[in-house]
């Protein structure tokens, strides 16, 4: 699993790798393991569901140790809105 | 034929976060209320009534408004408001060609899509705050229905375009189901419910209505405020001592990994856990992260049944554990007054301990989908599952009908294959989607083989992108058969589950 210090500012490299994790965990879809993927890539664009977005919220939890507010995850966010809440999350919490 | 009301419901929703509690006499008369709407917009008594109400007294105040009028309701299926393609508004179209709607009834302040948008006379529920409480005692909310009458329509997985397959519930089967249900799991009074599941599915229409059978008290989630906030749950049932819940094995595979904070299970006596693939590890994982919180070794309990049985066909009894036969989890004795038989592809029972398919015949089978062919009587209906009885228990061993489930929700094949096709500009048949059930990592893997000589990479985001903006459904897998065929009848038809049996072999 990605190991990301909770305090640094995410990119959307970041964000990017926990997608990966995901994938090769078999949480979301496997294509993403190896497929190239923009910071304009929305969540339903990558193919992931609602289910999906869920396991990737606890992702996200676990690495930062924040709870994710209900609303932080549209599918038609991209990656990197996603990554510029979390840094902003982040930094609040810490 | 009654259904008791308990004192109080609650409700929890994201702007509910802390619970609303409703009393049963308030909840009676916005029910009459609605009910007087129904009947001066032309409702009378055998009529269908469509609902595009989220999770919560308006929802609940409709369906028993609709048989204090007489008529049957239907909770129209989460994909009436997926309507981005000409093929989904299709699907929509020929769901309400079937149902015939006198009357749409839409949430306060809810959104309706576009495909029911001008297509019926519709009517905007009032919230149940305008309703000035009268003080009476709750209305007996079947008092207008007898057993033979329509009691509610469900539409299957199986509804796609023309072909709409809406489950007729009857009285007397709706009651019998919960009667058997109420037995086995020994609900009383004294019970109180916490759901967030959908009415538009068999699990949450029972989770509304068992309780009631009893006279239970119910803790109804927005559906949408537990997908948000999946933890909401669990918090619902530490928070109001609930003794009985829902809820597919996906919940528990979430919450086994986001675990939820400070709780208190120890009320908690029977989950209802069903609507897709039971796997040992998912049971585990949830039973071991929650054993601090008080959860009991024999609280979690496999259940199956379908939309065509009501809802249950078997589940377990209290006080005793799930078991376990080669990585499948037993689903409990099959319930009072249902019968089960495990056939073999000449239709002949097959001993106990070997693979069938599962056959069913009781009180609750429906007589037919609207529209369509009755289903005789008492005559065996195929359930389009697999499964062996052992030791007076049914393991239900995988999936003979051609649909793929995730998170409860149903999916025909056909129509996944359909859209992955034209997403690829492939003829018809060249792509095979199936579900791989992985007992490994307690998840009902869905697959599409494709049969491809022009493959690349990129093709497998091609085609989940597709059918994500379709159907909103996640593809697990998508891998090309690599120079190989998918296995055809001599007709040239997929042979969809050879293909999946050769798939999990690695023959493909």
């Amino acid at each position: 699993m990605t190991q990301l210090p909770k305090t640094t500012p995410w990119s959307p490299d970041d964000v990017i790798a926990v997608l990966r994790d995901l994938a090769q965990a078999e949480d979301l879809p496997a294509h993403l393991a190896t497929d190239a993927i923009k910071p304009e890539d929305t969540v339903d664009t990558l193919g992931i569901d609602s289910l999906g977005g869920a396991f990737l919220i606890e992702r996200f939890e676990e690495m930062t140790g924040t709870l994710m507010p209900d609303d932080f995850l549209d599918l038609s966010d991209n990656i990197a809105v996603i990554a510029e809440r979390l840094t902003a999350l982040t930094q609040k919490a810490g | 034929m009654q259904l008791s009301w308990p004192e109080i419901f609650t409700f929890v929703g994201k702007s509910l976060p802390e619970g609303r509690r409703v009393r049963s006499t308030a909840l009676s008369d916005y029910a009459l209320s609605i009910a007087d709407m129904l009947r001066a917009h032309g409702v009378a008594r055998g009529d269908r009534v469509a609902l595009w109400i989220t999770e919560g007294p308006t929802q609940i105040g409709a369906i028993f408004g609709c048989w204090l009028a007489g008529a049957s309701f239907c909770v129209l299926p989460s994909f009436a408001g997926r309507t981005k393609t000409d093929r989904s508004q299709d699907r929509v179209r020929g769901v309400l060609a079937t149902l015939q709607p006198k009357l749409l009834l839409q949430g306060d302040g809810l959104a309706l899509p576009e495909t029911l948008t001008g297509a019926f006379k519709t009517l905007e529920l009032p919230g149940i705050d305008t309703i000035t409480p009268s003080g009476t005692p709750p209305v007996d909310v079947l008092a207008q229905m007898s057993p033979d009458d329509l009691a509610f329509v469900q539409f299957t997985s199986g509804s796609t375009g023309g072909n709409a397959r809406g489950a007729e519930v009857r009285f007397r089967q709706l009651l019998a189901n919960l009667d058997a249900l109420a037995a086995r799991t020994r609900m009383t009074p004294a019970d109180r419910m916490v759901s967030w599941a959908p009415m538009y599915h068999d699990m949450g229409l029972m989770a509304v209505l068992l309780p009631m059978r009893v006279g239970a008290e119910l803790v109804l989630i927005e559906t949408d405020h537990f997908v948000r906030r999946p933890a909401a749950w669990l918090e619902a049932i530490s928070k109001y001592k609930g003794t009985v819940s829902t809820a597919p094995p996906t919940a528990l595979k979430l919450l086994a990994r986001r675990k939820a904070a400070d709780i208190d299970l120890a009320s908690w006596r029977y989950a209802w856990i069903g609507g897709e693939a039971v796997f040992p590890k998912v049971l585990e994982d949830f039973s071991a992260a929650y054993a601090s919180a008080g959860l009991g070794e024999d609280v979690l309990h496999p259940t199956y049944g379908m939309a065509e049985t009501v809802v249950g066909i078997s589940c377990g009894v209290p006080g005793t554990r799930w078991q376990e036969m080669g990585g499948v989890v037993s689903c409990g004795p099959v319930l009072d007054g249902m019968g089960v038989a495990i056939l073999d592809a000449q239709d002949a029972a097959v001993a106990d301990g070997h693979e069938g398919r599962v056959m069913v015949r009781g009180p609750s089978v429906i007589s037919g989908y609207l529209g369509l062919a009755r289903h005789p009587e008492n005559a065996w209906f195929e359930t389009g599952d697999a499964g062996i009885m052992q030791d007076g228990l049914l393991y239900i061993t995988g999936r003979l009908k051609d649909v793929l489930k995730r998170g409860a929700e149903s999916y025909p094949a056909t129509l996944v294959e359909t859209i992955a096709e034209e997403a690829l500009g492939l003829r018809t048949g060249r792509i095979a989607a199936f579900a791989n059930l992985r007992a490994d990592i307690g998840k009902e893997e869905i697959v599409l083989l494709v049969e491809s000589r022009d493959w690349s990479e990129e093709n497998a985001r091609v085609v989940s992108v597709a059918v994500m903006a379709e159907l909103g459904l996640q593809i697990d897998v998508v891998r090309n058969a690599q120079g190989g065929r998918l296995p055809r009848t001599s007709s040239g038809k997929l042979m969809r589950q050879l293909t999946a049996s050769q798939y999990r072999e690695g023959l493909i």
